[in-house]
């Protein structure tokens, strides 16, 4: 390849613009001659036909404004009529001279047009002879009669040759309408081939200019990346003569030079590398150290934190402490005075029970005497049933007695029945007696009984309310010393939350100046850490030659 | 009822009839016979005996045991001087077993078939007068002792048939 790759682009373009202007010539060309055609063919057949209508419509009216002329009898109306016969007549003899001129050259046309002047002359003669002087004489019958046997037949002809000849301009229009079809469909035709042999031969000719440039280009890309990823030794190849060939030849140029400035460099830079290397490792070990004094500073900070909140919470659980315990105290002041209180009320108890025993004492010596009077009563009843019972044995000896004496005896039966009767009741009543002094008996031995055992549940209660006194004597005793004991730890307490206040303040100072010690040692972390990177980017500088 | 309402003569002649009726006078002096009955307690029995066979009743007191006697006989018992065999009448009826001593008990002096016995009882009740031929005869058959019962159902000991029975009899042997 001897062009340039500018003089390859243009020339494939000159290529391409040559032949779309050829293609657009062409088509102007082509449309121009369409153009033509179609306008001649209107002018000859269009403009003609408008011709022989307009011939027709004239002789139509001529032969119309005759027909009136033979039916009218007014004289003037006659004369206007003539006038505007003549008047027809130039309209008529107008258009003839038109119909002639637009047959052109075609015989045929002239033919049939000198046939319609002939008739048109045969047919005003007859008019101008035959027709109109009888009308103006009002012969109306003869002047009719005139139009059927002489005009009419004139007229027939003249139309069937206008007839003819429409006839024959269509057929023409026709065949020229398709004529100038066909020329417009070849043309199109002719084009479209035109333009796409145009595009086929642009597109070959992109192809092979691209594919020449874009190998020339990607083989030169494959040499400069090989450079650029550190291949000094990579070489371009180098064939014709254009720009990209001239870009390979610089580049080669390029990468000796290159090749030679690195293999200078590669001594000064393995010595700063070293020097990097311990940089480095001397400003990791200072990170770590730093980073282990961080982090056990932040441990410390920590538990530190921890420790101030425990002692937070102690004091405030010192101080609870403080509070309950004075409150235990009060309440331990007040169960003294309700013990003693209690001490009181079981004294008067025990005063309250001794009154209860005496007088159950003296109820049950009471009750005992009643007893012993009851049995006195019961003796004195037994005599007396006994003597009621001597009285009865009597009353019987002297029934039987009288019993023996006969009839004088019978008024002492009477007697000693009466007697035995009175020994009987008081018998009787001395059962009853018996009977109540029973039951009394029972009664008193059930008194005595409960005396008795009121007097035990006294005596019991006694004991009781005397253990009860004695029990309240200790409580109170110890609810003292309890109270004692009490004020003691509230003095002891109040002590405690003092000086777990200054505990307290300590740690907050401890924990304040921890803080400061763990902001110094993130800074100094910071600082380690920035000196660690400065290194690693130093040693990264430094290696990155190292295949080089 | 068909008719609630009686004449005045009907209501008249019913309280004539009531009257005659109400002022019938009890049963007038006994016609027969009249017999004394002395009337015994032992236990829940009563027994009557004929009052012209006892003597006098007295509270049973210094009763002396007798020993190899039947043992329906109690004792001796001394009454102003005189000695009287004491028979236990509950233990001869066969009403209970014999007892060496009763308190409260009372004996009945009774003499008959030529005997004089004192009888052992728990209590003489009373002294009771009846028509003879209303003491009825005994149902039991064998028992000679017993005379009848009364409509009281007091069953009246014959004394002479009992003072006369053998079991009394006290073998000298």
């Amino acid at each position: 390849m001897k062009f340039s790759i500018g003089g390859k682009l243009a020339a494939s373009f000159a290529v391409i613009l040559g032949m779309t202007a050829l293609v657009a010539g062409i088509g102007i060309y082509s449309s121009q001659t369409a153009q033509a055609d179609t306008r001649k063919g209107f002018e000859s057949n269009v403009l003609g036909l408008i011709d022989l209508v307009e011939l027709i419509n004239s002789a139509q009216v001529t032969r119309s404004i005759m027909f009136l002329h033979t039916i009218s009898l007014d004289d003037v109306a006659m004369k206007r009529m003539d006038e505007q016969i003549l008047k027809g007549d130039d309209r008529v003899s107008k258009a003839l001279a038109a119909v002639k001129l637009s047959a052109g050259s075609n015989s045929e046309e002239q033919a049939i047009a000198r046939k319609i002047d002939e008739n048109w002359g045969l047919w005003k003669d007859l008019r101008d002879t035959k027709v109109l002087p009888p009308s103006r004489l009002s012969k109306n019958q003869e002047a009719q009669k005139a139009i059927e046997e002489e005009t009419a037949p004139k007229f027939a002809i003249l139309n069937g040759a206008i007839a003819d000849l429409i006839k024959l301009k269509e057929a023409r229009t026709k065949t020229q309408m398709n004529e100038t079809q066909e020329a417009a469909r070849n043309s199109a035709v002719f084009g479209i081939s035109l333009v796409a042999v145009t595009i086929l031969v642009g597109a070959l000719l992109a192809t092979l200019i691209s594919r020449n440039i874009s190998q020339k280009a990607s083989s030169l890309a494959q040499a400069v990346r090989s450079l650029a990823s550190g291949d000094l030794t990579q070489r371009a190849l180098v064939h014709g003569s254009d720009e990209l060939s001239q870009l390979a030849i610089d580049f080669n140029v390029m990468a000796d030079k290159l090749q030679l400035a690195s293999t200078t460099e590669l001594r000064t830079k393995s010595s700063l590398r070293d020097g990097v290397q311990s940089l480095g490792s001397a400003s990791t070990e200072i990170l770590a150290t730093v980073t282990q004094f961080t982090g056990s500073a932040n441990e410390q900070a920590a538990a530190i934190s921890q420790a101030t909140a425990t002692v937070d919470e102690l004091r405030a659980i010192a101080e609870q402490t403080s509070r309950k315990a004075s409150e235990v105290a009060q309440m331990a002041q007040a169960s003294v005075g309700v013990g003693m209180e209690g001490a009181q009320a079981v004294e008067a108890i025990l005063k309250g029970m001794q009154a209860i025993r005496e007088r159950v004492e003296a109820i049950a010596q009471d009750i005992l005497s009643l007893s012993e009077q009851t049995q006195q009563i019961g003796e004195i009843t037994a005599a007396v049933n006994d003597i009621a019972d001597q009285s009865k044995l009597l009353a019987l000896n002297a029934t039987i007695e009288a019993a023996k004496a006969g009839d004088q005896g019978k008024g002492f039966a009477v007697v000693a029945a009466e007697v035995r009767n009175l020994a009987e009741q008081s018998k009787q009543s001395t059962a009853k007696v018996r009977a109540i002094l029973g039951d009394i008996q029972k009664a008193t031995h059930t008194a005595v009984m409960a005396t008795e055992q009121g007097s035990k549940g006294v005596d019991a209660g006694m004991g009781l309310a005397e253990r009860a006194g004695e029990t309240i004597r200790k409580l109170t005793d110890s609810i003292r010393t309890a109270s004692q004991a009490v004020q003691q730890i509230v003095a002891s307490a109040s002590q405690q939350s003092t000086g777990m206040d200054q505990i307290a303040q300590a740690m907050r100072e401890i924990n304040q100046s921890t803080q400061q010690f763990v902001a110094g040692g993130r800074q100094s972390r910071a600082a380690a850490e920035s000196l660690n990177v400065l290194a690693d980017q130093l040693q990264s500088l430094a290696g990155s030659d190292r295949h080089s | 009822m068909t008719d609630t309402t009686l004449d005045r003569d009907q209501i008249r002649a019913i309280l004539v009839a009531r009257a005659e009726v109400l002022a019938r006078s009890p049963e007038s002096e006994p016609a027969g016979p009249m017999v004394d009955l002395l009337v015994l307690s032992l236990g829940r029995e009563r027994y009557g005996v004929e009052l012209h066979h006892v003597e006098e009743i007295q509270p049973l007191r210094g009763l002396a045991p007798v020993p190899g006697i039947p043992r329906i006989w109690s004792g001796v018992v001394n009454l102003r001087g005189r000695l009287h065999p004491v028979l236990d009448l509950g233990a001869y009826l066969g009403l209970r077993e014999p007892r060496s001593y009763e308190s409260g008990a009372q004996i009945v002096v009774a003499s008959g078939a030529g005997l004089m016995v004192a009888l052992l009882v728990d209590e003489v009740a009373e002294v009771v007068r009846i028509r003879s031929d209303e003491i009825g005869p005994a149902t039991a058959d064998g028992r000679e002792i017993i005379r009848g019962i009364t409509p009281n159902l007091l069953t009246v000991l014959d004394l002479n048939a009992v003072f006369n029975d053998p079991k009394l009899v006290v073998n000298s042997d």
